[in-house]
């Protein structure tokens, strides 16, 4: 700085030649303010790391995938969120058994064979010709050490969070070298489906904190993470099964969907990740799909007047899906009859959903209000903008709607942390009567994922309670015959027709747009599972 | 000046310390961590769990004991979703938006100094009209709209630039642009009014009837004076644009301090929330010092009354 200095004050010196002391002094100022404007920006640029992908300079054997956000974790244990899971499950890491999403068929992965007598004790035969990316053997020693870590309530991790609650697994014990045996405290005929969401790590990975990049067994692993701005795998030369094509993948991030697909078609980019239907382009590289969410809205059943299911059903008969769908999601969605999709086991194909029907809304309405029903109290409408694209006007156009049946309906946009809160049990004493917007997915297969959490009379993100349906749903999801499981489920969801705790909107579709070199079929498990084995580029 | 410094400094460290406090009790308000940070699908007793083992559930005054003692250790807290201490996350965000403002910052006032000193060196002709109308163009375009086109027709359909990102100095170019509309809009409008009001002084008119050349008269006699507000204002727009940047890292993908501190508040990301207010709050006493030595550099009038007391 000093040096900056000196050089500016020679250089005026030069410029102006010698001058009296107060000239100097004011000039010496101006020096130093320039020289820690300077000092700042040449810092400043100093700090910057200089990385990223040249377009000019992309490598025919490496993809550039762009998302949304950015994962703040990268830990093994955490990949049940999207965000994550698209970098890590089937590309750097792997679990014991994987779902076919084409057939819906439980497939080995990690482990060879599992069997259980009674679904409460699963023993897992494991492959022998695995390591991990760190050269570690992948044994059943290695199972059991990791499982002890992701079940640490100090970690929290996610991908116990979310499967795992119940059931209970009461231990986890190597009966051999490759042969690993789980005794759950509770029966879990899908156990062998649950365990496609455990993603295995390294058994040297940290217990103490969740801070690292994930070691996996899988086909690429973490080569570079710059945090803020990429995540670069490398194919795996030690991979235990076959080859993939595509040398390496760099994924991005922009928040904006326009951008996301810029990059695509400047050549920035190869796959641009979770596109609204407003950006799509239309000259044949955007692949749609259906992702398994589903949008809906939550009733709070528990609250007057909403405690009336006349009202609940006119909500539901005062909503035209189909003319949401085409003007919100650009044609890009279905109807829903139910919080998750007609390929899940447990749907019941005999409900329909609701029909547009104002009329008869309009009169359930007055119906209730003659039997003292008070239908003039303001009723919340929770609406969380950035849920999904478009999700701001879906919710004013269900407030029209709704207001137009005689409700008294008032919008509260709110923001994800505050949505979490109204969403969670225990809900808050003396709260209004209110509607939550939502989205759910389930695209694992199995209605259990769905029905305990939102519509049983204990779940934690329930706003209602009809004890019969609750009895089912918990009775069905010990049923171990697929038939036999798939009638129970079906018939909770018949029981839930007429208790009515949710406003179901539409099976969404993703959209991806790839760029004319790359190469994919996307799945139902795209959202969250983008396996790069699975892409090609054409050179 | 010395004294006078000394006691800024002594005002601002109380101001940063009144910050600390009131960003502390604010984050706890907004509810608790867990619901963020488990997923949805956890169970009740694990959300208690969790967040009695973080120590969440202790009482606030007790929290920010905690916290307080471990700033004087230089230990901003760790965080909750990235599992590294706060500061590091910070510091390594800080660069990117301090570049950015940095070179917008400078552009614009560069930019808006010659483009006000043009205009209001003639009021009311056509070079003043056009400098008023882009100026007030520039200074009500919306940021995340002006950015958006700006990847579209410079970037996609034209292919000069990258669309977004971070790397060489091209990468900077739209987000720079984007960030300084605003600020050299309104700095032009203020440029403007300074120098016709120092045109009109009587020390003006006094310099022409002396025979000082035109220009010497606009860019040394009138202008100088006319930096004074330049200066306020410049300071002002700094702290908006570091605040604003958010949108303009958002668009282009610039992992900046400003989409961070927005992620974590929605994740209810504590320590990461009070480390990226206890840096800026510090950049921008640092800089209010800064202005306050250029103020004085710049205004002997106010330098002669601090002096004096």
């Amino acid at each position: 700085m000093i040096a900056n200095l000196v050089s500016v004050s020679t250089a005026l010196q030069r410029r102006f030649g010698p001058f009296g002391e107060a000239r100097q002094n004011r000039l010496r100022r101006r020096a130093l303010a320039i020289g820690v404007v300077s000092v700042m920006l040449a810092s400043t640029a100093c700090a910057a790391p200089v990385t990223t992908t040249d377009p000019a300079a992309i490598d025919p054997a490496a993809i550039v995938i762009v998302m949304s956000e950015e994962p703040d974790s990268l830990d093994a244990c955490d990949s049940s969120k999207s965000t994550r899971s698209r970098i890590l499950r089937r590309n750097v890491t792997e679990s014991l058994t994987w779902r076919n999403p084409d057939t819906g068929a439980i497939e080995p992965l990690l482990a060879t064979s599992w069997a259980s007598d009674d679904s409460a004790t699963w023993t897992f035969d494991l492959r022998s010709d695995v390591s991990f990316h760190n050269g570690e053997a992948f044994d059943a020693a290695a199972v059991v050490t990791w499982f002890e870590r992701l079940f640490n309530p100090d970690l929290a991790c996610d991908d116990a969070g979310d499967f795992f609650y119940p059931p209970v697994v009461e231990s986890v014990e190597a009966t051999g070298d490759l042969q690993v045996q789980f005794v759950l405290e509770d029966p879990d005929p899908i156990f062998p489906l649950r365990l496609t969401f455990m993603q295995i790590g390294a058994p040297s990975t940290p217990t103490d904190n969740k801070g690292s990049a994930a070691i996996g067994t899988g086909p690429y692993m973490i080569s570079d993470w710059a945090k803020g701005q990429h995540v670069r795998l490398s194919r795996f030369d030690g991979y235990w099964g076959d080859r993939p094509s595509i040398a390496s993948a760099e994924f991005q991030w922009r928040s904006e969907s326009p951008v996301r697909v810029g990059m695509v078609s400047t050549g920035e980019a190869d796959l641009a990740h979770g596109i609204a239907a407003q950006d799509a382009p239309t000259d044949g590289t955007a692949k749609v799909f259906a992702n398994g969410e589903t949008t809906y809205f939550r009733i709070d059943t528990l609250v007057a007047p909403l405690d009336d299911v006349r009202l609940r059903m006119a909500l539901n008969l005062s909503i035209d899906r189909q003319g949401i769908i085409d003007s919100a999601f650009g044609g890009f969605a279905e109807p829903a009859s139910e919080l998750f999709m007609p390929t899940t086991l447990g749907f019941n194909r005999d409900l329909e959903p609701w029909a547009y029907d104002p009329q008869r809304a309009t009169a359930l309405v007055s119906e209730a209000a003659a039997d003292g029903v008070d239908v003039t109290k303001e009723i919340i409408l929770y609406s969380r903008p950035d849920f999904y694209p478009n999700a701001r006007e879906v919710a004013e156009i269900l407030e029209y709607g709704w207001e137009a049946i005689g409700l008294s309906i008032k919008i509260e946009f709110v923001d994800g942390s505050t949505w979490g809160d109204i969403l969670l049990t225990p809900h808050e004493a003396g709260r209004p009567p209110n509607i939550l917007q939502s989205s759910h997915g389930n695209a694992t297969g199995d209605a259990s994922f769905t029905l305990y959490t939102k519509q049983h009379c204990e779940g934690s993100q329930s706003a209602q309670c009809d004890q019969s349906s609750s009895d089912l749903m918990v009775q069905a999801a010990t049923l171990a015959d697929a038939g036999e499981r798939a009638a129970a489920f079906a018939e909770v969801l018949r029981l839930q027709r007429d208790v009515i705790g949710n406003v179901p909107l539409a099976y969404m579709q993703g959209i991806l747009v790839l760029s004319s070199r790359l190469s994919y079929t996307p799945t139902i498990q795209s959202d969250f599972e983008l396996i790069i084995a699975n892409m090609t580029v054409s050179q | 000046m010395g004294r006078y410094l000394a006691k800024r400094v002594v005002q601002s460290v109380l101001t940063l310390g009144g910050v600390i406090v009131l960003v502390f009790i604010a984050v706890r308000l907004t509810g608790d961590p867990a619901v963020m940070y488990l997923p949805l699908d956890a169970p009740q007793e694990l959300r208690e769990q969790f967040s009695q083992s973080r120590g969440f559930n202790d009482p606030i005054p007790e929290q920010l004991a905690r916290y307080v003692g471990g700033l004087a250790q230089g230990d901003f807290g760790e965080s909750l979703r990235r599992g590294e201490p706060a500061l590091d996350v910070v510091l390594r965000h800080y660069p990117y938006t301090l570049l950015l403002a940095a070179i917008a910052i400078g552009l614009a006032s560069t930019l808006a100094i010659v483009a006000g000193t043009i205009g209001g060196s003639r009021p009311m002709s056509l070079v003043d009209r056009i400098v008023s109308l882009s100026s007030l163009l520039s200074a009500s375009t919306p940021d995340f709209w002006l950015g958006l086109m700006l990847v579209y027709f410079v970037a996609i359909v034209a292919g000069l630039l990258p669309t977004s990102g971070t790397g060489g100095w091209q990468y900077w170019i739209l987000p720079v642009a984007t960030l300084m509309a605003r600020p050299f809009g309104l700095l032009t409008q203020v440029v403007r009014g300074s120098m016709i009001e120092a045109l009109s002084a009587p020390y003006v008119a006094t310099a022409r009837a002396k025979g000082v050349p035109e220009v010497r008269v606009r860019y040394v006699h009138a202008l100088r004076n006319a930096v004074i507000p330049i200066i306020t204002v410049v300071g002002d727009l700094v702290v908006g644009v570091i605040n604003g940047a958010v949108v303009v890292e958002s668009i282009f993908g610039i992992p900046g301090v400003g989409k961070l501190m927005i992620d974590s508040i929605n994740q209810r990301d504590f320590a990461i929330v009070q480390a990226v207010v206890l840096v800026t709050g510090a950049c921008i006493i640092g800089l209010n010092l800064a202005i306050d030595v250029l103020y004085m550099s710049a205004n002997p009038r106010f330098r002669h009354q601090v002096l004096a007391t």
